[in-house]
């Protein structure tokens, strides 16, 4: 027999042999196989059912070892999917109320400034009422649009609207004088102020009465000239306008005395500091002119 | 035994949802582990079949919480079962996804017999609990027979590809 023909044999023997092992376990040995598997399955579930104190059979114990890795795992994973979920969920609530809470933070900031600007706008008026109580005089408003810090002639520019306003007219503010009306253009007016190098104020020491002239020196400077080396003007006694130039009002406050010191042979050399600081004015108030009566030269005046 | 992991796992998570999200007839209605049974003894033998059986009716028992060994019985009988019935009768492909319901039933029947027999006094499950589980049974079973059809034919395929190439060169 060729070497070929004996390892067909052989090989033939094999597969054959393979085949009937495994015919045989699929044919009996599986029947004898399911015997044995319910006799030891019948036997742990009897072992269960007898046994009264609930001590599990190491079947079942590794059942539970089997399957209860598989439960953790199971439930870490999902608790890692819910918490991210939960987590992501927390993050886009967060993004939302963050702007939410931008936009109400941005509107309630807008509304501050508002209430702000009212706010300013209720205390000016009300300063000026109280102004207005106190000088019972009927007052014109205007709004400040303009100052000049810049130049030796120092002057602002308000806006009084249509009421009108007339050159000479005086400027005050709650604080005191601010200076005279000079020019006046539609609804604007153009007042020169009483820290102007070319303004003159027809002033007086409240406290003795003494008179003399204020004039502006320059940014928020005055000084009064014209008053006796011999008159008694001491630092802090206030200024106010004495009425006798023919635009100021008598009373209306100026400023107080900063400094005195020896000026020429005659007169004091005294430093004012004005009462109205000219930097923070926004509104200011015009005084309705009072024509003084016209007398002719040389004509006595008659009393009433 | 990696079919028979996956089909734990999966079958634990099927149990997850179905407590999670209180849907009782979920979780009672999917046993994918008798699939995983029903399928390796029509594929492997009877032999195969009863020991994938034991091993996932203990694991079922396991899962289950009810009398130890009850699933492990049924599943044994049924893998057994079908793989005997699979050799002993030609059926087509489309006619096996039958076997995945008879079997789902025939676990059903065991497993309420033995409870009467060694339990006694337990309420049966009801008739929508069982329709669904044999539905749901026969459904993942022919999908599964799909997937393994699918995937034999395609092996096949690039097995045959392979074998031309190799004669060329």
């Amino acid at each position: 027999m060729p070497a070929s023909a004996k390892a067909y044999s052989g090989g033939a023997v094999a597969r054959w042999t393979r085949v009937g092992i495994r015919q045989v376990i699929n044919d009996r040995g599986s029947r004898w196989l399911l015997v044995i598997l319910l006799i030891f399955e019948f036997g742990v579930l009897s072992r269960q059912l007898s046994v009264d104190d609930g001590t599990p059979s190491r079947v079942e114990q590794g059942a539970l070892g089997a399957m209860a890795p598989l439960a953790h795992l199971v439930v870490a994973v999902q608790d890692g999917v819910s918490g991210f979920v939960a987590r992501r969920r927390r993050e886009v609530w967060l993004r939302q109320e963050n702007r939410r809470l931008e936009e109400s933070v941005s509107r309630l900031e807008r509304e501050l400034l508002r209430r702000q600007s009212v706010e300013l706008d209720f205390q000016r008026l009300a300063e000026a009422l109280r102004y207005s109580r106190e000088s019972s005089q009927d007052l014109q408003v205007g709004d400040v649009v303009f100052i000049d810090h810049s130049s030796a002639r120092r002057s602002l520019v308000l806006f009084v609207g249509g009421d009108g306003a007339s050159v000479g007219q005086a400027v005050v503010d709650p604080r005191g004088l601010v200076g005279r009306v000079v020019v006046i253009r539609g609804g604007y007016a153009k007042v020169q102020l009483v820290s102007d190098t070319a303004s003159a104020v027809g002033a007086m020491i409240e406290r003795t009465r003494r008179q003399g002239v204020v004039r502006g020196t320059g940014p928020n400077a005055l000084s009064m000239n014209y008053v006796p080396r011999g008159a008694d003007v001491r630092v802090g006694d206030r200024i106010v306008s004495a009425g006798i130039d023919g635009i100021y009002p008598r009373g209306l406050m100026l400023g107080f005395v900063e400094s005195v010191g020896e000026g020429t042979d005659l007169f004091h050399r005294i430093d004012v500091r004005p009462a109205v600081d000219f930097g923070l004015l926004d509104g200011a108030y015009l005084l309705p002119r009072v024509e003084l009566p016209s007398v002719e030269l040389g004509e006595t005046p008659v009393s009433p | 035994m990696l079919g028979l992991f996956l089909a734990a796992l999966l079958q634990v998570v099927v149990q997850r949802i179905g407590s999670v999200f209180d849907v009782e007839v979920m979780a009672g209605s999917i046993d994918l582990l008798l699939v995983i049974v029903v399928w390796i003894a029509l594929s492997s033998g009877s032999v195969g079949g009863q020991v994938v059986g034991m091993l996932a009716g203990f694991l079922s028992d396991g899962l289950m919480g009810g009398t130890f060994g009850l699933y492990a019985i049924a599943d044994t009988l049924v893998g057994y079962l079908a793989a005997v019935l699979r050799q002993r009768v030609v059926l087509q492909r489309s006619v096996l996804v039958l076997m995945f319901a008879a079997a789902a039933a025939a676990q059903v029947l065991i497993v309420m017999s033995l409870n009467f027999l060694f339990v006694g006094g337990s309420e049966p499950p009801s008739w929508i609990a069982v329709g669904s589980r044999i539905v749901t049974t026969a459904a993942l079973g022919g999908a599964l027979l799909a997937i393994e059809g699918r995937t034999r034919s395609e092996w096949g395929l690039w097995q045959r590809r392979r074998r031309s190439r190799l004669r060329l060169k």
